[in-house]
């Protein structure tokens, strides 16, 4: 019977960097931060500052109403292009310009039999003469339950950090 | 002879660089386009109408007036009402006391902790900033939970 010689055995020496499954799981972990962080309310409708609130809740709303300084949208599809003439910041004057917005809210409160949450996303200049009768409108849609969404800045930061401008 | 050239048949091999270029370049694209921060929610129940207010004994209502805060609740003596003024011109959320706002409505829980409810009523055309802070700090100041269930709106 014929012995084997034995020795040390070789060493493979070639490694292969396997890039792909890297790849796979960057791609992954970009996916999850955006979905984590990114995206903000209103982060497609153009320049947008929600106000600053010391809130912790996290957001619920089904159904979302956006305010920018420009427009009005439903999920986040403009439906009314606000009036900013002089510098001010008005609602448009023809009844016939919040027709598309009360549809769409119609639409999505018969979606469901019990009205969902409405999430309120108001940029933070926007005055209270445009807030109110969009708020108004949301009500006569039957959206009375509203979640404004706001940026959280914790309990030990001052809100105001932006100073006096708003 | 000359015959069929011969197919290269050694294992194929992905070329990742490209890829990975096009991964980094979207990465950076995305980074670019989002807003990174941390949101919340200030629930609140829409109230319409003159002279609303809430329902419980206190009837606690904040209206946010154009001078200030005017706090108007029910004691066992009576109505009570007290205005906090801002500092002109009264149009950024540093020129109102919140601070002022946030102990009075302390002091008002203390005297009835089993009350909930307050009625956040804008009266003047004022920025939302102003007007979320200070459903903001009906609701809670310094980690204490003061009256939560909101109502908005209503007014004059």
């Amino acid at each position: 019977m014929p012995r084997r010689r034995k020795g040390r055995r070789r060493l493979h020496t070639e490694t292969e960097l396997l890039l792909a499954a890297m790849v796979d799981m960057m791609v992954n972990v970009l996916l999850f931060l955006l979905t984590l962080y990114g995206a903000g309310p209103g982060a497609d409708l153009g320049e947008f500052e929600l106000a600053e609130a010391r809130a912790q809740e996290p957001i619920t709303g089904d159904v979302h109403l956006t305010i920018t300084p420009l427009l009005v949208a439903v999920d986040g599809s403009p439906v009314l292009r606000l009036d900013t003439r002089d510098s001010r910041l008005r609602l448009p004057e023809e009844d016939a310009a919040f027709d598309e917005l009360a549809s769409r809210l119609d639409t999505r409160r018969s979606e469901a039999e019990e009205a969902p949450p409405l999430a309120v996303e108001i940029d933070r200049r926007v005055p209270w003469s445009v807030v109110r009768p969009l708020l108004d409108l949301a009500a006569g849609a039957g959206f009375t339950d509203l979640r404004f969404t706001v940026a959280s800045v914790g309990e030990g930061e001052t809100p105001n950090r932006l100073g006096g401008t708003d | 002879m000359k015959g069929r050239p011969r197919l290269n048949t050694a294992p194929s091999e992905l070329i990742l660089v490209p890829l990975l270029d096009m991964v980094s370049l979207l990465v950076q694209v995305l980074l670019l386009n989002v807003q990174f921060g941390a949101y919340a929610e200030l629930p609140a129940t829409s109230v319409g109408g003159a002279g609303t207010a809430s329902t419980e004994a206190l009837a606690l209502t904040i209206d946010v007036e154009a001078r200030g805060f005017a706090v108007r609740w029910n004691e066992q003596t009576g109505a009570r009402a007290e205005l906090l003024p801002c500092r002109e011109p009264c149009q950024a959320v540093a020129d109102f006391p919140f601070d002022t706002l946030s102990a009075l409505l302390g002091a008002l829980k203390d005297q009835h902790p089993s009350e909930r409810g307050a009625v956040v009523r804008p009266v003047a055309d004022l920025p939302f900033a102003i007007i979320a802070r200070t459903m903001d700090a009906a609701r809670a100041s310094g980690g204490r939970v003061l009256f939560p269930d909101l109502g908005l709106g209503g007014g004059p």
